[in-house]
Protein backbone atom coordinates (compact mmCIF):
# COMPACT_ATOMS: atom_id res chain seq x y z
CA UNK A 1 0.00 0.00 0.00
CA UNK A 2 0.95 3.21 -0.66
CA UNK A 3 1.07 6.05 1.71
CA UNK A 4 0.41 9.19 -0.13
CA UNK A 5 1.97 11.43 2.73
CA UNK A 6 5.11 10.06 2.53
CA UNK A 7 7.93 11.59 2.11
CA UNK A 8 5.52 15.13 2.54
CA UNK A 9 6.55 18.09 3.94
CA UNK A 10 4.91 21.33 4.82
CA UNK A 11 5.23 24.14 2.52
CA UNK A 12 6.96 26.50 5.00
CA UNK A 13 8.20 30.31 4.16
CA UNK A 14 11.78 30.80 5.26
CA UNK A 15 11.76 34.41 6.49
CA UNK A 16 15.50 34.63 6.85
CA UNK A 17 18.37 33.54 4.82
CA UNK A 18 20.42 31.02 7.14
CA UNK A 19 17.13 29.28 7.91
CA UNK A 20 16.42 28.14 4.67
CA UNK A 21 20.34 27.81 3.94
CA UNK A 22 20.13 25.19 6.46
CA UNK A 23 16.76 23.66 4.85
CA UNK A 24 18.31 23.46 1.24
CA UNK A 25 21.51 21.48 2.75
CA UNK A 26 18.90 19.24 4.29
CA UNK A 27 17.07 18.73 1.20
CA UNK A 28 20.41 18.26 -1.06
CA UNK A 29 21.23 15.65 1.61
CA UNK A 30 18.13 13.84 1.11
CA UNK A 31 18.50 13.52 -2.59
CA UNK A 32 22.30 12.49 -1.97
CA UNK A 33 21.64 10.45 0.13
CA UNK A 34 19.08 8.56 -2.20
CA UNK A 35 20.71 9.09 -4.79
CA UNK A 36 21.62 5.11 -5.22
CA UNK A 37 18.06 4.16 -4.97
CA UNK A 38 16.54 7.06 -7.70
CA UNK A 39 18.91 4.78 -9.80
CA UNK A 40 17.46 1.59 -8.87
CA UNK A 41 14.06 2.85 -8.85
CA UNK A 42 14.20 4.30 -12.24
CA UNK A 43 16.43 1.74 -13.61
CA UNK A 44 18.67 4.44 -14.62
CA UNK A 45 21.74 2.85 -17.18
CA UNK A 46 24.19 5.00 -15.56
CA UNK A 47 26.66 4.67 -12.68
CA UNK A 48 25.51 6.89 -8.67
CA UNK A 49 28.02 9.24 -9.88
CA UNK A 50 26.41 10.59 -12.59
CA UNK A 51 23.18 10.84 -10.62
CA UNK A 52 24.77 12.63 -8.03
CA UNK A 53 26.73 15.28 -10.28
CA UNK A 54 23.16 15.68 -12.06
CA UNK A 55 21.67 16.52 -8.79
CA UNK A 56 24.16 18.74 -8.04
CA UNK A 57 24.08 20.73 -11.34
CA UNK A 58 20.53 20.80 -10.62
CA UNK A 59 21.43 22.54 -7.34
CA UNK A 60 24.07 24.83 -8.70
CA UNK A 61 21.73 26.33 -11.06
CA UNK A 62 20.03 28.44 -8.79
CA UNK A 63 23.17 29.13 -6.96
CA UNK A 64 22.85 32.98 -6.99
CA UNK A 65 19.69 33.54 -6.72
CA UNK A 66 19.43 36.13 -3.81
CA UNK A 67 15.45 36.83 -3.90
CA UNK A 68 14.20 35.09 -0.78
CA UNK A 69 10.88 34.63 -2.42
CA UNK A 70 12.27 33.13 -5.41
CA UNK A 71 14.40 30.68 -3.15
CA UNK A 72 11.53 29.63 -0.86
CA UNK A 73 9.40 28.68 -4.01
CA UNK A 74 12.48 26.79 -5.43
CA UNK A 75 12.68 25.00 -2.37
CA UNK A 76 9.20 24.28 -2.10
CA UNK A 77 9.99 23.05 -5.99
CA UNK A 78 12.76 20.55 -4.75
CA UNK A 79 10.99 18.71 -1.98
CA UNK A 80 8.14 17.88 -4.15
CA UNK A 81 10.53 16.65 -6.60
CA UNK A 82 12.27 14.32 -4.16
CA UNK A 83 8.63 13.50 -2.99
CA UNK A 84 7.56 12.63 -6.20
CA UNK A 85 11.23 10.62 -6.97
CA UNK A 86 11.40 8.99 -3.91
CA UNK A 87 7.41 7.88 -3.87
CA UNK A 88 8.04 6.34 -7.48
CA UNK A 89 5.05 8.73 -8.76
CA UNK A 90 7.08 9.07 -11.60
CA UNK A 91 8.48 7.14 -14.81
CA UNK A 92 11.89 6.36 -16.50
CA UNK A 93 11.21 9.11 -18.96
CA UNK A 94 10.58 11.73 -16.88
CA UNK A 95 13.38 11.00 -14.79
CA UNK A 96 15.48 10.73 -18.31
CA UNK A 97 14.10 13.79 -18.89
CA UNK A 98 16.81 15.65 -16.96
CA UNK A 99 19.83 13.51 -18.71
CA UNK A 100 18.37 14.87 -21.74
CA UNK A 101 20.77 17.02 -24.02
CA UNK A 102 22.73 19.57 -21.47
CA UNK A 103 23.31 22.13 -24.27
CA UNK A 104 19.74 22.31 -24.49
CA UNK A 105 18.63 24.03 -21.57
CA UNK A 106 17.65 28.10 -21.96
CA UNK A 107 18.98 27.89 -25.09
CA UNK A 108 16.33 29.48 -27.56
CA UNK A 109 17.12 30.20 -30.89
CA UNK A 110 14.87 33.12 -31.70
CA UNK A 111 15.02 32.32 -35.87
CA UNK A 112 14.22 29.06 -35.21
CA UNK A 113 10.20 28.24 -34.07
CA UNK A 114 9.96 25.28 -34.92
CA UNK A 115 12.60 23.94 -33.59
CA UNK A 116 11.73 25.83 -30.46
CA UNK A 117 8.44 24.28 -30.36
CA UNK A 118 9.53 20.99 -30.83
CA UNK A 119 11.90 21.18 -28.01
CA UNK A 120 9.69 22.79 -25.87
CA UNK A 121 11.04 25.87 -24.54
CA UNK B 1 29.02 -43.15 -9.76
CA UNK B 2 29.18 -39.55 -8.60
CA UNK B 3 27.44 -41.07 -5.91
CA UNK B 4 29.68 -43.53 -4.39
CA UNK B 5 32.49 -41.13 -4.96
CA UNK B 6 31.12 -38.68 -2.54
CA UNK B 7 30.22 -41.76 0.28
CA UNK B 8 34.29 -42.71 -0.02
CA UNK B 9 35.59 -39.10 -0.05
CA UNK B 10 33.05 -39.00 3.31
CA UNK B 11 34.55 -41.82 4.69
CA UNK B 12 38.26 -40.62 3.87
CA UNK B 13 37.50 -37.80 5.81
CA UNK B 14 39.21 -37.46 9.04
CA UNK B 15 37.85 -37.37 12.21
CA UNK B 16 37.53 -33.98 14.09
CA UNK B 17 39.55 -34.33 17.53
CA UNK B 18 37.59 -32.80 20.47
CA UNK B 19 40.99 -31.70 21.66
CA UNK B 20 41.32 -29.14 18.78
CA UNK B 21 38.42 -27.51 19.01
CA UNK B 22 38.98 -23.57 18.82
CA UNK B 23 36.51 -21.14 20.32
CA UNK B 24 34.52 -19.52 17.78
CA UNK B 25 33.37 -16.02 17.76
CA UNK B 26 29.88 -14.88 16.54
CA UNK B 27 30.68 -11.60 16.82
CA UNK B 28 33.20 -10.25 15.22
CA UNK B 29 36.06 -7.43 17.48
CA UNK B 30 34.81 -4.32 18.04
CA UNK B 31 36.17 -1.99 15.39
CA UNK B 32 39.29 0.29 16.27
CA UNK B 33 39.50 3.88 16.26
CA UNK B 34 42.65 4.07 14.10
CA UNK B 35 40.11 1.45 11.57
CA UNK B 36 37.89 4.08 12.06
CA UNK B 37 40.14 6.84 10.35
CA UNK B 38 41.71 4.68 8.02
CA UNK B 39 38.60 3.87 6.68
CA UNK B 40 37.29 7.39 6.98
CA UNK B 41 39.99 8.70 5.13
CA UNK B 42 39.36 6.32 2.27
CA UNK B 43 35.89 7.30 1.73
CA UNK B 44 36.56 10.65 2.03
CA UNK B 45 39.00 10.39 -0.89
CA UNK B 46 36.64 9.19 -3.15
CA UNK B 47 34.66 12.72 -3.16
CA UNK B 48 35.94 14.43 -6.09
CA UNK B 49 36.83 17.67 -4.57
CA UNK B 50 39.19 16.07 -1.90
CA UNK B 51 41.33 13.57 -4.05
CA UNK B 52 44.42 15.34 -4.07
CA UNK B 53 43.71 17.45 -0.54
CA UNK B 54 45.62 16.31 2.19
CA UNK B 55 43.36 14.98 4.87
CA UNK B 56 44.24 14.81 8.67
CA UNK B 57 41.98 14.82 11.82
CA UNK B 58 42.18 18.54 12.71
CA UNK B 59 41.64 20.02 9.33
CA UNK B 60 38.14 21.40 8.72
CA UNK B 61 36.25 20.78 5.79
CA UNK B 62 35.27 24.32 4.84
CA UNK B 63 38.46 25.99 6.30
CA UNK B 64 41.35 24.05 5.24
CA UNK B 65 39.89 21.69 2.74
CA UNK B 66 38.05 24.44 1.00
CA UNK B 67 34.77 22.29 0.55
CA UNK B 68 31.58 24.66 -0.05
CA UNK B 69 28.25 23.76 1.78
CA UNK B 70 27.64 21.15 -0.60
CA UNK B 71 30.55 19.62 -0.99
CA UNK B 72 30.85 19.40 2.70
CA UNK B 73 27.04 17.46 2.35
CA UNK B 74 28.58 14.75 -0.13
CA UNK B 75 32.03 14.46 1.61
CA UNK B 76 29.43 13.73 5.09
CA UNK B 77 27.04 11.16 3.21
CA UNK B 78 29.80 9.58 1.30
CA UNK B 79 31.05 8.92 5.02
CA UNK B 80 27.25 7.55 6.12
CA UNK B 81 27.97 5.20 3.04
CA UNK B 82 31.31 3.73 4.31
CA UNK B 83 30.23 3.15 7.75
CA UNK B 84 26.40 2.12 6.65
CA UNK B 85 24.85 4.34 9.31
CA UNK B 86 22.63 7.82 9.06
CA UNK B 87 23.86 11.18 10.78
CA UNK B 88 20.92 12.92 11.75
CA UNK B 89 20.56 16.38 10.36
CA UNK B 90 21.11 18.55 13.45
CA UNK B 91 24.56 16.41 14.46
CA UNK B 92 25.86 16.77 10.52
CA UNK B 93 25.16 20.52 10.72
CA UNK B 94 27.39 20.53 13.80
CA UNK B 95 30.32 18.62 12.38
CA UNK B 96 33.07 20.88 11.15
CA UNK B 97 36.20 19.08 11.08
CA UNK B 98 36.94 15.34 9.84
CA UNK B 99 38.03 14.68 13.66
CA UNK B 100 34.48 15.68 15.24
CA UNK B 101 33.21 13.13 12.12
CA UNK B 102 35.23 10.06 12.82
CA UNK B 103 34.63 10.38 16.55
CA UNK B 104 30.82 10.67 16.06
CA UNK B 105 31.07 7.51 13.89
CA UNK B 106 33.21 5.91 16.36
CA UNK B 107 30.57 6.08 19.45
CA UNK B 108 27.94 5.41 17.16
CA UNK B 109 30.00 2.09 16.26
CA UNK B 110 30.58 1.64 19.66
CA UNK B 111 26.69 1.18 21.07
CA UNK B 112 26.42 -1.20 18.00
Amino acid sequence: MTLATAFAETTRYSTSSPDLKKRVLHLYRRFIRNSKNFGDLYELDMPTSVIKTKIRQEFERQRFINDINITNVLYMKGQMEFQELINFWKQQCHVMRYFDDQNAYNQVDKNDFIKNFLRGN
Amino acid sequence: MYRSFLRSAALVRPSIKLSQQSIRFYVTQPITKDEVITRAFDALKTVATLQESKISLESSFQKDLGLDSLDTVEALVALEEEFDLEIPDKIADEIKTVGEAVNYIYEEEQKL
